[in-house]
């Protein structure tokens, strides 16, 4: 079987001169190799980035000057307020931490770093595409249906969510119920290749711990997400139909449950925080030894952390949901779980702090990008401790406080940890260098706003400022001077953010046609993506390569070189 | 780029496990829906347990000889899917294929015998949205069905293709779907049509 | 993990799956007549019908797994692999159940705050906290026998 696929599989890469003779649409759109997916997914997942920024600008702005009428904008309703907030919430968490850091980057990188030349069923990964792509337009098209997107939090809670009358959008509630059932199918569609891929083709003599990091965080990842998404891929059918022909699954007048909307909903979404996170755990645990010159410290430890992580992701859903009636004995149990959650989390950052030390740290964008993930995250868990607890969560939950906790551990996430892998894998993705000195400046503008947007939360959140509230004019106990500044300082730092973004965008397109030529390995790094030409053709190896040894052999004594890329036999 | 042209990687022979790779696929599809229709039965047994007495009155207005007659008509499609998949082991396609179609064959009577039952029901009024009891039935059998229609589907491309001994192969994938389609039924059986004493 | 052993695929004749399909048929028989009859065993019938109900349709469906889907040969990994999934829905199960088993409100009652919320003005000289407590318990598990809507299975 093997010899008789691989001759034609050769001479397909043989003739690499007729692919580039495609059209643009069967290359760039029709295409069933594994980096034009990817890329797919990420341009897919950065455009949505830009829309769901541009969201939180619009309600950051009435939340800081409230009723005026917002610059490019107008004047936000109440109606407009939830629907922004909505969006903004699931683009940013489905629709550009999912696509962006599983899809993009597991797409393009599995494949190259276990060494093989596609994804096992390169169909069904464009498939996974389209089908995400549907759900990208359904989402997008409800913007623009009688009664606007959907307003009911991207939580989606019944009965909120299930009565038109009090979420007020009739047709963005289910439109935005189907866009994500979609989405979700989609990436168990990704989600099975991405596995498949990896217990069944990895290179000859890559074993299970020869494996780079990211690419098991990304695999683990998906057994997480395939293993939680189905109850509520079931329920949002049932919420779909509770929505649209008046079934009560939902609905305790009639005897169902609305709390269990919340147990599917976070039985899925607690996985799902670290569903995201472990690729971008991965990406940064990918950088740092290449920019410390290292060898990761505890490889296999780190492993079975994030197994423990895995595992244990299972049974701490509930303390989403301390103040929503659920039986206190059960939110002490799920207090416990909670704060067990945050020492494997600890150990893998610190994991990384001990590949650091001694390190011959080289400050490269990547790498500024990989610690400062590491650095906020660190501050997101760290007030999740408080939060997990139920007693001091019944004071927190309904405040700013959370909406900080939450965006420090997101926006390391989606965006800090994204572009960490950007700005590391763009020589291999385009083959050419962004401009160093822009990203640095990117870099800065990012990071020192982003605290200042989120550090402010902290303080209104602990003075007690409800964060579901459209105009604090109308509570004068919130609408101090002081609080009114806070919010405003957030709010500024927020477009300063933004802007900071153009920049970057500008670079990332100029430099894919005028930026300097890369070679194959610019970083000097071990895992086998980086022994392919940049950008890698067709098929990738014109030889599938085999692997002799870990990824992390950095500075091995002895050696004249400090790396040892994994495809070289030990002479 | 069309199906034509379409050229398998290197990558989809490959076996580390020792699994081959569509197999490997198929199982994983199965753990995903195993928890799919996991969150719909829990939802179910929950609710039968909470409101016990309710559901157990309307659980009787379900009919147990069409459940029963499917039980035995989804056995007995199990049944030439596995003859399919040892015929095809064998290599001989155009038997493989035969036995697929009298598969396809069980899944047809099985929806007829659905649609039967369904329309009974629906006419005395028993419909979705009369109670959560009802919501369930057939949201759940209804997931089943759409399950049963698409494995239908899928089985009538993969016997096409064994009877001219192409990918003889997938006939094994598509039967590992259709006993889990199977064994989902085994379970909505006694949960809707026979457990009404309990 | 990169062993390269053939696992030995089940090469049975016909008969073997034919043998197996009749045993199921007579289960199926059973698991039909259970639940028919039960009625007839007086106080036993709950049990015969969880029994020749849920009981048969697990051997069935063990059945079904291990020689159709020829898990009996299959690599271990498998049976884990499927073990782990329907763990997770028991997770599921037991997180949801004391939310909705008890969904009418009255599954747990934290006295304390009832003293706290009840005539907080009226009556608070010391001594007679005690009192009031068990008389607001009393007055809770009244309300619960009482007006608890929907029997408890």
């Amino acid at each position: 079987m093997e010899a008789t696929t691989s001759a034609p599989s050769a001479e397909s890469h043989d003739s690499h001169g007729h692919h580039q003779e495609q059209s643009f649409v069967s290359k760039y759109l029709l295409s069933t190799d594994h980096k034009v997916i990817g890329m797919q997914y990420m341009f897919t997942g950065l455009a949505m980035a830009i829309i769901g920024g541009l969201l939180a600008y619009v309600f950051r702005m009435q939340l800081a000057y409230p009723g005026e009428p917002v610059p490019g904008y107008g004047v936000v309703t109440p109606n407009v307020y939830n629907s922004l907030v909505t969006m903004h919430g699931t683009i940013m968490i489905f629709w550009v931490a999912m696509p962006v850091l599983i899809a993009a980057f597991g797409n393009f990188l599995i494949p190259l770093m276990i060494g093989c030349d596609d994804m096992v069923f390169p169909r069904i990964n464009r498939l996974s595409y389209q089908v995400f792509l549907l759900s990208t337009i359904i989402l997008l098209a409800s913007f623009f249906v009688p009664g606007g997107a959907f307003g009911g939090a991207w939580t989606s809670y019944p009965p909120l969510s299930a009565f038109p009358e009090y979420n007020l959008t009739p047709l963005g509630a289910p439109l935005w119920v189907v866009a994500v059932s979609l989405e979700f199918i989609a990436f168990l569609l990704g989600g099975i290749n991405f596995i498949t891929t990896l217990m069944n083709s990895r290179a000859k003599g890559m074993g299970m711990f020869d494996i780079p990091l990211v690419c098991w965080m990304i695999i683990i990842a998906s057994i997480l997400f395939m293993l939680s998404v189905g109850p509520l891929i079931a329920g949002a059918v049932l919420l779909l139909f509770d929505q649209t022909i008046g079934t009560h699954f939902y609905d305790a007048n009639a005897g169902g449950d609305p709390l269990v909307w919340q147990h599917l909903f976070w039985f899925f979404g607690h996985p799902e925080v670290y569903v995201v996170l472990l690729p971008a755990m991965g990406i940064v645990a990918d950088i740092i030894p290449v920019f410390a010159r290292k060898k990761f410290f505890g490889y296999k430890l780190a492993l079975f952390t994030v197994f423990g992580t895995g595992i244990l992701s299972f049974v701490v859903w509930a303390h989403h949901q301390f103040v929503s009636g659920i039986d206190p004995r059960m939110s002490n149990l799920f207090t416990v779980t909670t704060l067990l959650i945050s020492i494997p989390i600890a150990e893998l950052c610190f994991l990384y702090i001990a590949t650091l030390y001694r390190g011959s740290i080289e400050f490269s964008v990547p790498m500024l990008w990989a610690l400062s993930f590491v650095a906020s995250f660190l501050m997101g868990g760290v007030t999740g401790i408080h939060l997990g607890a139920s007693g001091a969560d019944i004071f927190f939950h309904d405040t700013y406080f959370v909406v900080a906790h939450f965006h420090y551990t997101f926006f390391p996430i989606a965006i800090i940890g994204v572009y960490a892998g950007i700005t590391y894998w763009y020589p291999k993705i385009f083959g050419r260098h962004m401009n160093e000195t822009v990203n640095k400046i990117h870099f800065w503008t990012t990071f020192i706003p982003f605290n200042l947007i989120f550090l402010p939360l902290f303080l209104l959140g602990l003075a007690g400022q409800h964060r579901r509230i459209y105009d604090f004019t109308n509570f004068p106990q919130l609408s101090g001077e002081n609080l009114q500044h806070l919010r405003i300082v957030a709010t500024t730092s927020l477009i300063i953010m933004l802007i900071a973004q153009i920049p970057f965008i500008i670079n990332f397109f100029w430099s894919m046609f005028n930026g300097k030529k890369a070679e194959k390995n610019p970083w000097k790094a071990n895992t086998l993506e980086w022994t392919v030409d940049s950008p890698p053709p067709h098929g990738n190896w014109p030889e599938l390569p085999a692997v002799y040894r870990g990824p992390y052999e950095y500075s091995v004594p002895g050696r004249k070189d400090d790396y040892w890329p994994q495809n070289e036999p030990a002479k | 780029m069309s199906a034509t042209t379409f050229q398998r990687p290197i990558a989809t022979t490959r076996s580390v496990t020792g699994i081959s790779t569509g197999k490997l696929a198929v199982w994983w599809i199965l753990a995903s829906e195993v928890v799919i229709f996991g969150g719909l039965l829990v939802y179910f047994m929950l609710m039968r347990l909470h409101h016990g007495a309710i559901w157990m009155a309307e659980s009787q207005h379900t009919r147990m000889e069409a459940g029963a007659i499917n039980t035995f008509v989804l056995l007995t499609s199990s049944l030439f899917a596995v003859l399919a998949h040892q015929a095809a082991e064998s290599g001989d396609g155009k038997k493989a294929a035969k036995f697929l179609w009298y598969t396809i064959g069980g899944a047809i009577m099985f929806l007829c015998v659905k649609a039967w039952e369904w329309t009974g029901e629906i006419s005395h009024g028993y419909v979705l949205t009369k109670n959560i009891f009802w919501g369930c039935y057939y949201c759940i059998t209804g997931l089943h069905g759409v399950h049963v229609v698409a494995g239908a589907i899928i089985m009538g491309f993969v016997a096409k293709d064994a009877a001219r001994g192409k990918d003889l192969q997938r006939v094994e994938c598509i039967g590992i779907y259709w006993h889990f389609v199977d064994i989902i039924w085994l379970f909505l059986f006694p949960l809707f049509y026979t457990s009404t004493a309990g | 993990m990169s062993n390269h052993e053939s696992h030995s695929q089940a090469h049975h004749p016909a008969s073997y799956y034919i043998r197996i399909y009749w045993i199921l048929a007579v289960l199926l028989v059973v698991s039909i007549a259970g639940p028919l009859t039960a009625h007839h065993f007086g106080s036993a019938a709950h049990t015969i019908v969880l029994v020749t109900g849920f009981g048969i349709a697990f051997v069935k469906a063990y059945m079904v797994a291990a020689k159709f889907m020829h898990l009996n040969v299959e690599r271990r990994m498998i049976w884990w692999l499927l073990i782990t999934s329907l763990a997770v829905c028991l997770v599921l199960f037991f997180g949801l159940a004391p939310d909705i088993k008890n969904g009418n409100g009255h599954h747990w009652v934290n006295d304390k705050v009832f003293v706290i919320n009840i005539d907080p003005v009226h009556d608070c000289h010391p001594g007679s906290a005690d009192y009031r407590f068990d008389d607001v318990k009393q007055r809770n598990l009244e309300e619960i026998s009482n007006g608890g809507g929907a029997a408890h299975h």
